[in-house]
């Protein structure tokens, strides 16, 4: 059971982090984790 | 819901007015499609609730930088999602003319306003007289409300006038016949009707604005003996140091005692867990990953809570504004731009909304010049590095007489920062030849009281976000690292521990030398010391060297890093603190000797260990070539200066 448990945190994390680092260099918003200051990358025609 | 835009010059008071109106209930997203923070609340009287939309200050509805140009893109533009249904104009009843600009503006566009005379004391120490009941004649079809958002006088009326508003468009006699938004790249007809405007306002004031002799003579005269200093050649200079000193002064004192209580929790609670949960493999993850990683966040709220109050202050009662002034003068012989000083004192905080500042430095060159050296400010992410290392190695004692010798360590860091920043600018002048002259324009606003509530919702967001963002990223590396120090390939682990022969010498510390034997040979050890080669000249072992891997996310995970390494395999948890002084190299002398102390604080002042901040410069100077060119040459120069300060000091 803790091993399922275990398994399923360290899962959780690993896509939690990916997520993050995708989110910074490829989606339209990156933000900084400490003062949560965010950017929205210009759209194309603006 | 019906949705309100609130506008102003910047110094207007329009942040009080804001918090004022909408409490705690605030949030800060994003224009769409542009670079600049939406920072929207609501506002609730009894049952109703409007949403209150914070535009960036303005001087003209017609922009000069990126922040202003949403203004201009809303409002020129009734079918934007932000289009608002009324405008609530801020205006510094102390500096009517300038501010009325922008209000003739909003007027003309036919949207329902509400005129909101703010910062009446000051117009009230100035002398200033306004006939506010004549204003109210001249413009019939709109609402004035005169207030004092910093001591809360005048909001229930204005919070109430906001509910008895009528958002349905209004007909009303305008400054400007058929006036219509002049296009935003024909500055003619702009400066055109700016001249008509400016014309109209004038009269105004000599119609209803009377400047009576100065009421409080002696309060101004002091205003004006703390602003002549403030920004005086000499002693701005020495005022600006004693104040920043003070600060991480008391960054330490008052922080030592809070910073002692987090820890020793988190390592009560991870001793208590550990006891009170069946053995097992998620009670180790909890124990040797999660709650150390978890308190190597919350340890540190306290610094940064302290570090951005007085920071606070220091803005409301408006030394910051003086501050960046004199700055100016001391960046310009470096070749940064006056208007650099906005972006590399922000930077200081963060270095991303630093690099978003320099949007409104024209030159390309100096603009590229100042993004490349803004990283170089010590943000606040380097303060739980710091605080760490200086508590770990800089012993607790009072030097001058006066000074403690931790908060000096602190200051000299953010002073190494500053000075690296002048030089590599003005290195950096030297290869970038800029032949443009530029010029620096900045509103120093009045000495004022701080508004404390104002600071306190600022410093609730601040640290809300720390824990829960920040906190969100340390706790997912050090999960991910408790389970690569936790297993290793196939049975090395159990071989090595196999392995070990227990002498007289070492069997009192069986403990330990088990837990290092698991660790070394657990994955995160064999990484470990694949890369240790590389960093020992700094005198840094592999566990620091796995902890500066991570913190390439971000610099405040190094410390989650270290509290997970330190844990895992540790049957007593006796805080972070403690175990990193009490670690010992094969010599069996301290990890944690000075010299390694300052090399790793040297290091982290000069290494670009911030994802966010290359993703940023990356979208600013849309190539990769310069994030690149910022992370190598941040890399050398952090590698080689902690290379000699280790020597120097060693």
């Amino acid at each position: 059971m803790q091993e399922i448990l275990v398994f399923i945190v360290i899962f959780t994390a690993v896509s939690f982090l990916v997520y993050k680092v995708y989110k910074q260099f490829f989606s339209k918003k990156s933000t900084c984790e400490t003062c949560s200051f965010s950017q929205i990358k210009e759209t194309e025609n603006s | 819901m019906k949705k309100f835009a609130l506008v102003g010059n910047p110094n207007t008071g329009k942040t009080s007015v804001f918090n004022r109106l909408t409490g705690l209930n605030q949030h800060v997203g994003n224009f769409p499609g542009v670079t600049v923070d939406k920072k929207s609340g609501q506002v609730k009287l009894h049952d109703e609730t409007i949403d209150l939309i914070d535009f960036p200050g303005t001087y003209s509805i017609y922009p000069h930088s990126s922040d202003e140009q949403i203004v201009y893109d809303v409002f020129s533009n009734p079918q934007h999602k932000d289009f608002p249904d009324a405008v609530l104009v801020v205006v510094d009843a102390s500096n009517l003319e300038r501010n009325l600009l922008l209000f003739t503006q909003i007027y003309d566009l036919n949207i329902p306003i509400i005129l909101i005379i703010n910062m009446s004391d000051i117009a009230y120490r100035k002398g200033i007289d306004i006939d506010v009941e004549g204003l109210k004649a001249k413009f019939p079809s709109i609402t004035i409300c005169e207030t004092n958002a910093r001591i809360g006088v005048g909001m229930t009326e204005l919070k109430t006038e906001i509910f008895n508003l009528k958002t349905t468009e209004v007909s009303r006699q305008q400054i400007i016949e058929n006036y219509v938004l002049a296009p935003i790249d024909n500055q003619e007809s702009q400066k055109e009707e700016v001249k008509l405007r400016f014309d109209f306002i004038k009269q105004l004031i000599h119609d209803f604005v009377k400047k009576k002799k100065t009421v409080e003579e002696k309060e101004t005269k002091k205003l004006s003996f703390w602003d002549k200093i403030s920004i005086h050649p000499v002693f701005g200079y020495v005022i600006f140091a004693v104040i920043m000193l003070s600060i991480f002064q008391l960054i330490f004192s008052i922080a030592a005692f809070p910073m002692e209580l987090i820890d020793g929790s988190f390592a009560d609670f991870d001793s208590w867990t550990g006891e009170k949960l069946p053995a097992g493999l998620f009670t180790d993850l909890l124990t040797g990953g999660i709650i150390p990683g978890l308190g190597g966040v919350l340890v540190f709220l306290p610094q940064i809570l302290i570090l951005f109050f007085c920071l606070g202050i220091l803005e409301e009662t408006g030394y910051l504004a003086r501050a960046v002034f004199i700055m100016d003068k001391l960046m310009r012989p470096f070749g940064l731009n006056g208007k650099s000083v906005v972006p590399l004192i922000s930077s200081a905080a963060c270095a991303i909304p630093g690099i978003m500042a320099t949007r409104t430095i024209p030159n390309q060159k100096e603009r590229l010049i100042t993004i490349l050296v803004a990283p170089l400010m010590s943000c606040s992410a380097r303060i739980p590095v710091f605080t760490l290392l200086i508590a770990l190695v800089i012993p607790n004692k009072t030097v001058f007489r006066f000074l403690n010798l931790q908060g000096l360590t602190l200051f000299c860091m953010y002073f190494l920062g500053i000075v690296s920043a002048l030089i590599i600018a003005w290195v950096l002048k030297l290869l970038i030849k800029n032949k443009e002259q530029s010029y620096f324009l900045l509103e120093i606003p009045d000495f004022k009281s701080p508004r404390w509530a104002n600071i306190f919702i600022s410093l609730f967001e601040k640290g809300k976000v720390f824990v829960f963002e920040a906190g969100k990223v340390i706790l997912a590396i050090s999960i991910i690292l408790w389970a690569l120090a936790s297993f290793g390939p196939g049975d090395r682990i159990e071989k090595a521990v196999k392995n070990v022969h227990f002498t007289s010498e070492n069997v009192a510390d069986s403990a330990q030398l088990l837990a290092s034997v698991k660790l070394e040979n657990s994955y995160i050890g064999i990484l470990g010391k694949t890369i240790e080669p590389v960093i020992k000249p700094l005198g840094f072992d592999w566990k620091i060297g796995i902890s500066l891997l991570t913190s390439f996310a971000a610099r405040e995970v190094f410390v989650g890093s270290m509290a997970t390494i330190y844990s895992v395999h540790q049957e007593d948890n006796k805080g972070l603190l403690e175990t990193m002084r009490n670690e010992k190299n094969s010599l069996g002398k301290p990890v944690y000797s000075l010299a390694t102390g300052l090399s790793l604080m040297v290091f982290y002042v000069f290494a670009m260990q911030c994802m966010a901040t290359l993703a940023i410069v990356k979208r600013e100077t849309k190539t990769w070539k310069w994030p690149i060119v910022q992370l190598v040459y941040m890399g050398i120069l952090a590698y080689l200066s902690s290379l000699i300060v280790y020597n120097l000091f060693s």
